[in-house]
């Protein structure tokens, strides 16, 4: 895929989007549903990579870039993951006083709960992709637990599911994965 | 030396928006501009792109790997989890008495747009924006 292409897909989800994983199914829309260029077992990983890494969770878009294009990929994603925050700054500096206008308010929380509920719509079929056996359902069953009701980092959850999903391949149950 | 009402437009974009980048780009305008703004926001954004990048070539590598495809396995059912996890990320702080229902049935309708009607996520979240305008949030 041409990188500039891939830059204006990946920028149409970032500049959308609220939170690091809002902009995700604007990019699955786009890179998985109608140009095939990345799988939803790619979009997962990438969710992965960044969670297990320090930094902002909207890093994920230089991971989708990677997989989609190689390093050039991952140069379209940083910049489109950078884009919105220097868009942003005549935006703070000239409307940022409005932001407490009802009006705007309203707007934009409308948007932000839309684009959960356009998240949780891309987490079937990553969830499909992901979840194929009765241990990777209880991995992610226990890690939905762990996360609503601990305060630990995604990262050792992450750890912790990659050595118990090991742990069972070892002892010879991989088909059960 | 930066205003009061640029830091209150800090703090509102920080609550806001919540993206690291943007928080740092702010936060550099009110040192030293636009060149203080860019030299935050790459400072804040490269180190942890180039960790990403290392990290995926790694990912990429280990396609090939069987122990490494197990672990990856389990890794992905978890991320599956946060993703999933995430939705309520974004909708808790919204989530107050009064508003509950308006937030409930934004969240299907754009669910529902998205997933049985087939619209696009970019039309889903124009027509919230306009519905959020015509209805406004219940004020307290």
């Amino acid at each position: 895929m041409n990188v500039a292409l891939l830059y204006l897909l990946l920028l149409k989800g970032t500049v959308t989007a609220f939170a690091g994983l809002a902009s995700l199914p604007m990019i699955q829309d786009a890179l998985v549903t109608h140009h095939h260029v990345l799988t939803n077992a790619q979009l997962n990983e990438a969710v992965v990579i960044t969670r297990s890494t320090p930094g902002p969770v909207g890093l994920y878009v230089v991971s989708v870039g990677y997989f989609v294009a190689g390093l050039p990929g991952a140069v379209a994603g940083w910049l489109a993951m950078i884009t919105p925050a220097l868009l942003i700054i005549p935006l703070v500096h000239f409307v940022g006083r409005d932001v407490e206008h009802p009006k705007v308010k309203s707007v934009l929380q409308t948007i932000i709960v839309a684009s959960a509920g356009l998240l949780l719509a891309a987490a079937i079929p990553l969830g499909r992709d992901g979840l194929t056996g009765p241990v990777t359902w209880g991995i992610a069953l226990v890690s939905f637990v762990l996360l609503l009701t601990t305060k630990v980092d995604t990262l050792w959850i992450i750890l912790g599911a990659a050595l118990v999903s090991l742990s069972f391949s070892s002892l010879g149950l991989i088909q059960q994965l | 030396m930066a205003s009061l009402a640029h830091k209150d437009d800090l703090a509102v974009q920080h609550r806001d928006l919540s993206h690291h980048g943007k928080a740092a780009a702010a936060g550099g305008i009110l040192l030293k501009r636009w060149s203080g703004a860019i030299a935050v926001l790459f400072a804040a954004s490269i180190p942890s792109t180039l960790i990403v990048v290392a990290a995926t070539v790694l990912f990429a590598h280990w396609q090939e790997n069987p122990y490494a495809q197990s672990a990856i396995r389990g890794a992905v059912a978890a991320a599956v989890a946060i993703t999933v996890k995430t939705v309520w990320t974004i909708v808790h702080p919204h989530f107050r008495r009064g508003n509950r229902l308006r937030v409930i049935l934004i969240g299907a309708a754009a669910f529902a747009l998205h997933m049985i009607v087939g619209l696009s996520p970019i039309t889903v979240l124009l027509i919230a924006a306009i519905s959020g305008f015509l209805l406004p949030e219940p004020q307290p």
